[in-house]
């Protein structure tokens, strides 16, 4: 990438031919190439290219952009959505309590075990409350060492682990620390904050076999809780967002949880 | 919030033709773009007013079309488009052979050098800025497009000899 003066490189060429170079590179890479018909060549074969592949799709600028793409249209109807999804947790969050209530007034009645899922979802959430509140100690390994982080909290499960990437989301990794689980087992609580100061954790446990796969959403209050698993690990992402903005980042979440996985292509 | 809008109005026509370009369906990239925009527009309180826009825009984009194509919604360009009629240039019938040839080239280059390729290419971006939205270091953009072209290049020249040797 950072010849010698009187070296030419591919890669110069193809950033003369893309028009990335600097003045004082250009007109090396000119000299060079009056003496190079073949390279030349190229070069000109890779700007008919570009000057092609602007032909076929220039034209899509100067289209009508149609209606539904409007985006103060569409923020209009995100607002709608979103009061509707509102709504929705209202109502969800009354049966809720009207099914705990239900629940505890006939707990005599039937005494019926906790499901795994939800033990792991409440331990999830108390542990959310407990760490994202903590204003001076949140982790106990910062997400500044990540490798450090990642590999510190695949030995304490024993599973690979990574670190998602939240950033796309708005998220950036404040980082980990370790907690006893049920049975013995030790999960992980990886933290991350958005520029406004609002915290997501996920809460990472060793999948046994009564662990089900299924996804499974709760809300606790304020918060939300995300449910899932794939062969290796549990996850459950904890934060004070709406169902969609926690599908978002669960979308992100699983697929770099699910890195190993044949069909995986994306990094 | 309507300052946001207007900004992000503003590179609608990028965003369609760059996905236009990836899904060759003019349906399709506009749902692409649609989906965009409404993820844009409830992440904008996320997004901060110093970074480019621009970028942020691409990178959501991007990531919809590659999760779309993981549920293969895309698959094997199912609907392809015709091409556009060429823009009225005088070069008839060898120029307009070399456009369609270079449409169905580039649908066959991998995911990662497409998405690559019209970054710089079509939306003119610099490396740097390209290799930001694709969250890989320069020299994997570069080397990425080295084979993007090459392969571009080789799948055209067969019936395209005569025009590819022209040396100035």
């Amino acid at each position: 990438m950072i010849p010698h003066s009187d070296t030419i490189t591919e890669a110069d060429l193809l950033a003369h031919a893309d028009g990335q170079l600097e003045k004082s590179r250009r007109e090396a890479v000119e000299a060079y190439l009056a003496e190079h018909p073949e390279k030349a060549a190229e070069v000109a074969a890779w700007r008919a290219q570009s000057e092609a592949i602007g032909a076929l799709f220039n034209p899509v600028v100067s289209e009508a952009i149609p209606p539904r793409l409007n985006p103060h249209r569409l923020a209009h109807k995100t607002r709608s959505h979103d009061n509707r999804h509102w709504l929705q947790a209202v109502a969800a969050v009354l049966l809720m309590v009207f099914g705990i209530s239900l629940g505890w007034y006939g707990r005599d009645l039937v005494t019926r075990p906790a499901s795994p899922t939800t033990a792991l979802m409440t331990a999830a959430l108390e542990a959310h409350q407990l760490f994202t509140t903590q204003g001076k100690h949140p982790v106990e390994v910062p997400g500044t060492e990540t490798a450090h982080l990642t590999t510190w909290l695949s030995a304490s499960l024993d599973r690979r682990l990574v670190m998602p990437d939240l950033s796309l989301e708005g998220y950036q990794l404040v980082g980990g620390r370790i907690l006893p689980a049920a049975s013995g087992t030790t999960a992980a609580q990886v933290m991350y904050e958005a520029a406004n100061g609002q915290r997501v954790t996920l809460y990472l446990t060793p999948k046994t076999p009564d662990q089900p796969a299924a996804n499974t959403f709760a809300a606790s209050g304020d918060l939300a809780a995300l449910y899932w698993a794939n062969d290796a690990v549990t996850c459950t992402i904890v934060g004070n967002l709406s169902r969609a903005e926690m599908e978002a980042i669960a979308s992100d979440v699983f697929k770099a949880l699910s890195w190993q996985d044949a069909d995986y292509q994306f990094g | 919030m309507s300052e946001f809008l207007d900004e992000v109005e503003d590179h609608i026509p990028a965003l369609r033709r760059y996905a236009r370009a990836l899904t060759r369906n003019a349906d399709l990239a506009d749902d692409l773009v649609q989906d965009c925009l409404e993820r844009a527009i409830r992440k904008q309180r996320l997004w901060r007013p110093t970074g480019p826009l621009r970028a942020w825009l691409f990178r959501i984009l991007l990531n919809i079309y590659r999760n779309d194509r993981r549920r293969l919604r895309f698959t094997a360009h199912a609907a392809i488009d015709t091409l556009p009629v060429e823009p009225s240039v005088q070069a008839a019938q060898p120029h307009r052979l070399a456009l369609a040839e270079i449409a169905a080239a580039i649908d066959k280059l991998p995911d990662e050098q497409r998405e690559a390729l019209l970054l710089v290419v079509l939306e003119g971006m610099s490396y740097a800025g390209a290799a930001g939205i694709l969250r890989i270091p320069q020299g994997t953009l570069m080397s990425r497009l080295h084979r993007a072209r090459t392969t571009l290049k080789k799948i055209t020249e067969g019936s395209e000899e005569p025009r590819l040797r022209t040396v100035k």
